[in-house]
């Protein structure tokens, strides 16, 4: 089958289409990790650029994730039984005090589209969690959002309890959100800030690598 | 890598103010000019983000730092423009800062007055056993407006508006809220900057009215929350984080001096009742000018201004929420954007073909406002020269039957593609970026999706409202085609759709001059229920449904 016509339909937002696509790509013997790795992420690559030139915006860009979803959901029981890995593994959240998470998944769609692992720690979510998280080894790079300035600081605790909790430095932080700039990011010693979902990408690969 | 620092304070000469000042090392250009009482325009507090703080270095430009290479074009960081914010001068310098033209120092700020004032104006005197003076303020985010009333008769001898001072800390209430939590010394700075203000404008307005400011016995205010809270010098910190809930609903009545008033030291001040939330008592003086209750049917009333609220009302059941709706519609975090004042694009036609442009009080067009940006944005899209999605057609893709004039004004460069309203304007072209456009739909689209949410909490249809009352700054100037052509508001409402202007300064009024209408605005907070929309699903998904335009 055509793969690429795959690619344009998670890239266009067609969830069914992509679903049918996927399950027929299933069928014919084609690998679940090739359609992942040869598909799926090349296809939210594109739509990540796309975002990123401000062709795509907020609703291209959640139609495109739910078609990538969907065939996640098709290939998720065969890259798990497997020996797949994924790129890396995450943790996201949104800081303390601040309940807005639209940016947040945005960054998730990104970093899963681009075969990284994520868990989603939600919204409020307290600087000892994060710490938490980071002991239980859920994963290699921790990604903070805010929204309102207000949350800032609660940002600054996170990074601290992060650091106290990860005293080798293995664990990553990056952060982003509204009032998030790089100069705060220094300030509070993140390892990295990104303007947009894509950018959270980018600094996944910099920081952690890429399967 | 770090700027090496000078030693000594430098000197910078502000070109065509006659004024110099001194920078200290570590200072930002920013803060130097502010720390000597001089405005700057900011909509991030200094932040480097918003690119409002441009200013033009006529010699010894400072290195262009990242911020200036993100918010400034090539030839504009070539030409020695810089933020303030981000620029640390390391040797005697002269520079101009556009916005502190005398053009632009000689703002005015109108006073809204609609049908519903004029209705308040004929209706006949309330009566009433009060003698002296009181004044009804409104204290917006971005304006406040102090009415003077002969209480005897009810009636209105003066009004003052003026920018709130507090703008200097930042655009939207979660700047101050930031600025007022960092200690008891900065949150009395914010309260005591309004109260003087208030108190400035308002003795100058006694004088002018031959009225001692020592007559004026009663006050009462009215404000979204955070404005409350900064009135009465309680830290609003909690209306910043989660769950966002205010310190009081309900103001004890207050001396002037409680709040730093000299000349009104003796006046009663009542700061009327908050619903909940953000929702203040700018909305309840809102609905009770309006008689919300009272109306038959369905109706809703929005409040477009800094914050976005909307309240639904069916009978005796009421419900509102606040709309994080972002300022785009302040002009804020768009390119060309600007508040609206003179030389602010108000009206954005095509007329036989050809653009046409019309700003406040008909000076040479600096910048967009927010009717101005709502009408440029519903007219490409009308033309479809942006889609239904919001992004730009290319400029070849501009369909063949948009006339010359609008088609030669698509343009696309190594930024993006964009759509130029006006060459040459005093800040530069006055253009609509892709990214403006996205702005516009982050804006308008929680708006929308408040109403939707509205609706599903009382289990009404779009359908059946009956009347749209929109107040507000942005409310009263954007025309109802915009609203609907936007997508604000529902396609069912077209031809329900009344501008009411500042119907807060209007409920504020009607509390001042009747016990009845103050005793009426308590129950109105008490019975308006604030739906919470952060957590609500319903909400995320009408907010994303309508990002697009309809």
């Amino acid at each position: 089958m055509d793969l690429e016509s795959l690619k344009q339909k998670v890239i266009d937002g067609d969830a069914k289409g992509v679903t049918a696509l996927t399950q027929q790509a299933l069928d014919e013997g084609i690998a679940a990790q090739s359609i992942l790795n040869d598909v799926l992420i090349p296809g939210m690559g594109v739509v990540g650029e796309l975002f990123e030139k401000n062709e795509y915006f907020v609703p291209e860009l959640l139609l495109a994730a739910r078609a990538m979803y969907s065939a996640l959901d098709l290939l998720r029981p065969r890259l798990q039984a497997g020996d797949y890995k994924p790129a890396g593994k995450a943790i996201v959240g949104t800081v303390q005090g601040d309940l807005h998470d639209i940016g947040k998944k945005l960054v998730m769609i990104m970093l899963e589209g681009n075969g990284y692992e994520v868990v989603d720690l939600g919204t409020d979510v307290p600087a000892e969690r994060f710490a938490e998280a980071v002991k239980e080894g859920s994963g290699q790079l921790v990604g903070l959002s805010a929204l309102l300035t207000t949350t800032l600081p609660a940002m600054e605790k996170a990074v601290h309890a992060i650091r106290e909790a990860d005293p080798t430095g293995k664990v990553k932080v990056i952060i982003g959100g509204a009032p998030v700039t790089q100069a705060f990011a220094d300030s509070i010693g993140a390892d990295g800030y990104g303007r947009d979902a894509t950018a959270a990408v980018t600094l996944a690969r910099k920081l952690i690598g890429d399967a | 890598m770090p700027s090496p620092k000078p030693e000594r304070p430098v000197r910078v000469t502000l070109e065509g103010m006659g004024l110099e000042i001194e920078v200290n090392p570590g200072i930002s250009l920013f803060e130097a000019v502010r720390k000597a009482g001089l405005a700057i325009d900011s909509d991030c507090a200094g932040k480097g983000t918003c690119g409002q703080c441009r200013v033009h270095f006529l010699e010894n430009v400072p290195p262009a730092k990242a911020e200036d290479e993100l918010l400034l074009s090539p030839e504009e960081v070539a030409d020695g423009w810089r933020l303030a914010c981000q620029a640390f001068p390391q040797s005697d310098c002269r520079i101009l800062i556009p916005q502190a033209t005398p053009q632009a120092r000689r703002r005015k700020i109108r006073v809204l007055t609609t049908a519903v004032e004029e209705e308040l104006a004929h209706s006949p005197a309330q009566r009433t056993t009060a003698t002296g003076y009181g004044v009804a303020i409104d204290v917006g985010t971005t304006t406040v407006v102090c009415y003077l009333m002969d209480l005897s008769r009810s009636l209105q001898v003066g009004v003052s508006a003026f920018a709130n001072p507090q703008k200097a800390f930042g655009p939207d209430v979660i700047s101050r809220i930031t600025y007022a939590h960092r200690s008891p010394r900065e949150l009395r700075e914010l309260q005591h900057r309004l109260t003087a203000a208030i108190e400035r404008n308002l003795v100058a307005l006694c004088a002018e009215r031959k009225i001692a400011p020592e007559s004026v016995s009663a006050m009462t205010v009215v404000g979204n929350m955070t404005m409350m809270h900064i009135f009465r010098g309680v830290d609003p910190w909690s209306l910043g984080v989660a769950p966002y809930e205010p310190v009081f609903l309900e103001s004890p009545p207050l001396a002037g001096r409680e709040l730093g008033f000299h000349r009104f030291a003796g006046a009663q001040v009542q700061v009327l009742p908050g619903i909940g939330g953000h929702l203040g008592s700018d909305i309840v003086a809102g609905v009770l000018a309006l008689d919300l209750p009272h109306r038959p049917g369905v109706s809703l009333f929005m409040d477009l201004g800094t914050n976005g609220e909307v309240v639904l009302c069916s009978g005796s059941i009421l419900a509102g929420v606040s709309c994080a709706a972002g300022p785009a519609f302040e002009g804020v975090h768009i390119h060309s954007g600007m508040a609206a004042f003179p030389g602010a694009v108000e009206r954005v036609d095509e007329v036989d073909g050809t653009l046409r442009l019309d700003t406040i009080e008909g000076a040479e067009p600096i910048g967009l406002c927010g009717s101005g940006l709502a009408d440029a944005v519903v007219l490409l899209v009308r033309r479809g020269i942006l889609l239904r999605s919001g992004r730009f057609v290319a400029p070849d893709q501009v369909p063949p039957e948009v006339p010359a004039d609008l088609r030669r004004r698509v343009q696309e460069d190594g930024e993006g593609r964009r759509f130029l309203l006006h060459k040459n304007g005093e800040r530069g072209d006055i253009v609509l970026m892709q990214r403006d456009i996205r702005e516009v739909q982050l804006a308008k689209a929680p708006m929308r999706a408040g109403v939707e949410v509205l609706l599903n909490e009382c289990g009404l249809a779009a359908a059946e409202i009956e009347a749209v009352y929109v107040a507000g700054a942005f409310g009263s100037s954007i025309r109802s085609e915009s609203l609907l052509a936007l997508g604000v508001v529902p396609e069912s409402v077209r031809g329900r759709i009344h501008a009411v202007g500042n119907t807060a300064g209007l409920g504020a009024r009607l509390a001042l001059t009747s016990p009845e209408h103050l005793a009426e605005a308590g129950e109105l907070a008490r019975s308006i229920r604030h739906v919470d929309l952060v957590l609500r699903d319903d909400f995320r998904e009408a907010f994303a449904e309508n990002i697009p335009f309809p």
